[in-house]
């Protein structure tokens, strides 16, 4: 006695929902509150009845994956005393203008549900999803109060009126992230309310918007806020943001802005970045206005560079001076000889984004990316966690070398573009297989190339490694639906599909689905679609939702949020985990399929 | 060369793609004839008396479509292993499929020049060889690009879908073209002027040319 280890059998007594339990509850509270993973925290939730009602009490934080995968009301009886909450609404699709704007994703029966009852509440983060005034209105009056954070992450439908409301109404405001929302412009009041009544700020994100704001509030922002340490803005001339600059001390992020008058580095000459700026994404910045990064590169620890106008000789330039780099995001301009820079310089690097610029060859020099630019990144950045990038060329080789090097990537995708008619080496079978085997934290993985460039044992690879793996995107793969079968057979931990440019059958995609037993979300995108999708009922089972969007060429007329049209004429299937039943507020051109009752 | 001998596939496909090399590979593929009936590995016999096929698809990109018919040697439904006459796939779904016979020898297509001969139990010891004899030939002059020796009759089938742009970029893409033809000096320049910088021997990338940039819509 004394001093021994509990044997196993009194440690599950201890542990155990029964009344002579050793442990009181306010010590598994205790315990529980320590754990924050989403996964441990829904394991733990799993193990009795009594943990049930203990991780309910405790979780801070849900992310309802997509928003109707459940009802607001389901939420709310589990979690009555949540902090924050994050919801996400559209298909990814829909940062691809693939999906018109009356698809859905409402964010009202959230609002509406939840804003009230939800006391603690103080965290909001809706992704991808349609909110109105009204709806931002109603949060307000329910949370204004103590809402700290409040995240619209590529949303739409609100306008800069929603914005003087929480200016107004939310003084505890920490965070205030609008990256990439459509919003109706009413004028730039809210700003200066903003700076008017807030002095906690610390981030403000309305990059990617249109909005329109006056510098002299920016500069009264950084006046009120001593704490401000991420702005990242919307176009605005930098030059005029020298005041705001020399009042905002304690900055570290900076994305936005613009450079106008080019080829005369004098305007910007006054502009000096506060001393503790690390992250930095100047929008139009050409090889004239570079020069302004030089004095801080080497403190650099983010770049996007993706909305330059640099040359891959300037990136060349540029990045040889940011050895300290840990994001850096560029176009394809950076080209292979930008790429070794990489490899040679940034040796600290984990997040690489390489995006795919023009395709007109007279704007982007290098003719794109390789497998040599890529290799030369692996080999140079051992640390590197991610990894996204639109290639041109690419070879078996440059992935086993990603996959030997880059061992602690947890999210890999590769998108081979089309432009070039010559690939050097596919089907890219063995690489993929190589790569998959390597990368054992591989969590997320796309995988888009074109016809030839995975053959089905290639697919069949993908599936038989894919590991712990619970997101992928694939495109363009396999060539029969066998391939797809012995994938799917592979993917037991596969939770989220995307499959865009396929050739395997409705029926194939419906015995797919039923293989793959952790897979709660499909979106799939042209593939061998019958007028009626008939087929994909083969998939139908309890709480599983199956939408279909037939091929039809009026499609073509529908506008996505941002005005353009969505050429896609091609079918979209999207099935999906449900607890809410079917959805009820579909649009007409989205048919929910089931079985005749 | 692309040579590609997976576990599951034995593939090897070679394709001339210049016309300069014909009749060089017709004196090949008489030499080649005469080299495997002497090697007695495979099963090929007298490449003469080939009936004409329907023309391949164009080697160069485009998608595959494998012609449905093939008139090599009429009336052949079933390829048996062991004959010693040259074997046909009649049944597209059949054509460049997996191995038949030994593990040791698989099936060997080529393409050339709109016609395709098809070649069961050829020995994989006899590869090597072949691709030499090939290559002292055509001279390099072969095409690399294994797309074609997939069959995928699907995607033959579904309209090609473009790969999509990301929102933010499109919109920044927009922009500088807008700016480019709004204010004509700067960017213009810049981009023509990358020659000039470029002028201390970079690479230039070149036969890309003229090529006329489709609108992305998306």
């Amino acid at each position: 006695m004394g001093g021994e280890v509990p044997s196993p059998r009194r440690l599950t007594r201890a542990l155990s929902s029964d009344s002579t339990s050793y442990l009181p509850d306010e010590a598994l509270h205790l315990v529980l509150a320590h754990v924050d993973a989403p996964r441990d925290r829904e394991a733990a939730s799993l193990v009795c009845r009594r943990w049930h009602r203990i991780d309910a009490l405790t979780r801070k934080h849900v992310t309802v994956g997509f928003c109707y995968a459940a009802r607001p009301s389901r939420l709310l009886a589990r979690f009555p005393t949540l902090e924050s909450l994050a919801i996400k609404g559209k298909p990814r699709a829909a940062m691809y203008g693939l999906i018109p704007d009356d698809w859905g994703a409402y964010a009202a029966p959230w609002v509406a549900a939840l804003a009230a009852p939800l006391d603690c509440l103080k965290a909001l983060k809706l992704r991808r999803m349609a909110v109105s005034d009204d709806d931002v209105a109603a949060l307000v009056r329910a949370r204004g109060h103590m809402l700290q954070e409040l995240r619209l992450d590529k949303c739409s439908g609100f306008s800069t009126d929603a914005l003087r409301l929480v200016a107004r109404s939310c003084r505890s405001l920490r965070t205030l992230f609008l990256e990439e929302c459509s919003i109706t412009d009413k004028g730039g009041e809210w700003l200066h309310e903003l700076a008017a009544n807030n002095s906690l700020l610390v981030t403000l994100n309305f990059y990617m918007t249109e909005l329109k704001v006056a510098p002299a509030d920016l500069e009264l922002l950084a006046k009120n806020c001593k704490s401000l340490l991420s702005l990242k803005i919307s176009e605005c001339d930098l030059s005029d943001l020298v005041g705001f600059f020399k009042a905002a001390n304690a900055l570290e992020d900076f994305a936005g802005g613009a450079f106008y008058e080019v080829g005369e580095l004098t305007k910007y000459e006054k502009v000096k970045f506060p001393p503790r700026v690390c992250f930095l994404g100047l929008t139009y910045m050409g090889t004239n206005e570079m020069p302004v990064i030089f004095p801080f590169s080497a403190s650099l620890k983010k770049l996007d560079l993706q909305y330059t106008f640099l040359t891959t000789e300037d990136h060349c330039q540029l990045i040889s001076k940011c050895p300290n780099l840990f994001v850096l995001e560029v176009r394809n301009v950076i080209g292979d000889r930008g790429l070794q820079v990489v490899g040679d310089t940034c040796k600290k690097l984990r997040r690489l984004r390489i995006e795919r610029g023009d395709d007109d060859p007279g704007l982007e020099e290098e003719q794109g990316v390789s497998q040599l630019g890529l290799t030369a990144v692996a080999v140079g950045c051992r640390d590197l966690e991610y990894i996204a990038a639109y290639v041109s060329d690419i070879t078996n080789g440059a992935l086993e070398s990603i996959g030997t090097f880059c061992q602690n990537l947890y999210d890999f995708r590769l998108v081979l573009l089309d432009r070039q008619k010559q690939v050097t080496d596919l089907p890219l079978d063995n690489g993929v297989r190589a790569l998959l085997r390597s990368c054992t934290k591989l969590r997320r993985f796309a995988f888009y190339l074109r016809p030839g460039g995975l053959s089905d044992t290639g697919l069949e690879y993908i599936g038989q490694y894919s590991g712990n793996i619970q997101y992928m995107l694939l495109g363009n793969v396999g060539e029969s639906d066998l391939g797809l079968i012995r994938f799917a057979i592979g993917c037991t931990n596969l939770r989220k599909l995307e499959l865009r440019s396929c050739c395997f059958s409705e029926r194939a995609l419906s015995l797919a689905v039923l293989q793959m037993p952790s897979l709660r979300y499909i979106w799939v995108q042209g593939y061998k679609a019958s007028a009626t999708g008939l087929e994909l009922l083969h998939m139908a089972r309890p709480f599983w939702n199956i939408e279909f969007t037939p091929p039809s060429p009026e499609s073509m007329l529908r506008m996505a949020v941002d005005g353009e049209p969505c050429v896609d004429t091609q079918a979209q299937v999207l099935a999906y985990r449900s607890l809410a039943g079917q959805r009820s507020d579909c649009p007409d051109w989205v048919t929910p399929l089931h079985p005749a009752a | 060369m692309t040579y590609a001998e997976g576990e599951g596939s034995g593939k090897t496909t070679m394709a001339a793609a210049k016309e300069s090399s014909k009749s060089s590979f017709a004196v090949t593929c008489g030499l080649l004839s005469r080299y495997l009936r002497e090697n007695k590995g495979g099963a090929l016999q007298g490449l003469a008396g080939l009936g004409m096929a329907p023309p391949a698809t164009a080697i160069e990109g485009g998608a595959f479509q494998p012609p449905t018919t093939m008139n090599l040697l009429s009336g052949l439904e079933d390829p048996k292993p062991d004959t010693v006459d040259v074997e046909l796939a009649v049944d597209k779904g059949q054509l460049l499929q997996a191995p038949t016979g030994n593990q040791d020898a698989h099936q060997l297509t080529i393409f050339y020049g709109g016609k395709v001969v098809v070649v069961d139990n050829f020995p994989s010891t006899e590869v090597k060889a072949l691709l030499q004899m090939a290559n002292a030939a055509g001279d390099g002059a072969v095409d690399r690009t294994v797309p074609q020796s997939m069959p995928g009759p699907a995607h033959s089938d579904l309209p090609d879908l473009p790969i999509a742009r990301r929102n933010s970029l499109h919109r920044f893409l927009e922009k500088r073209k807008g700016r480019i033809t709004a204010k004509a000096p700067y960017q213009a320049n810049s981009a023509s002027s990358a020659p000039s910088k470029q002028a201390n021997g970079d690479k230039f990338w070149l036969g890309l040319g003229q090529e006329v940039a489709i609108k992305q819509e998306i």
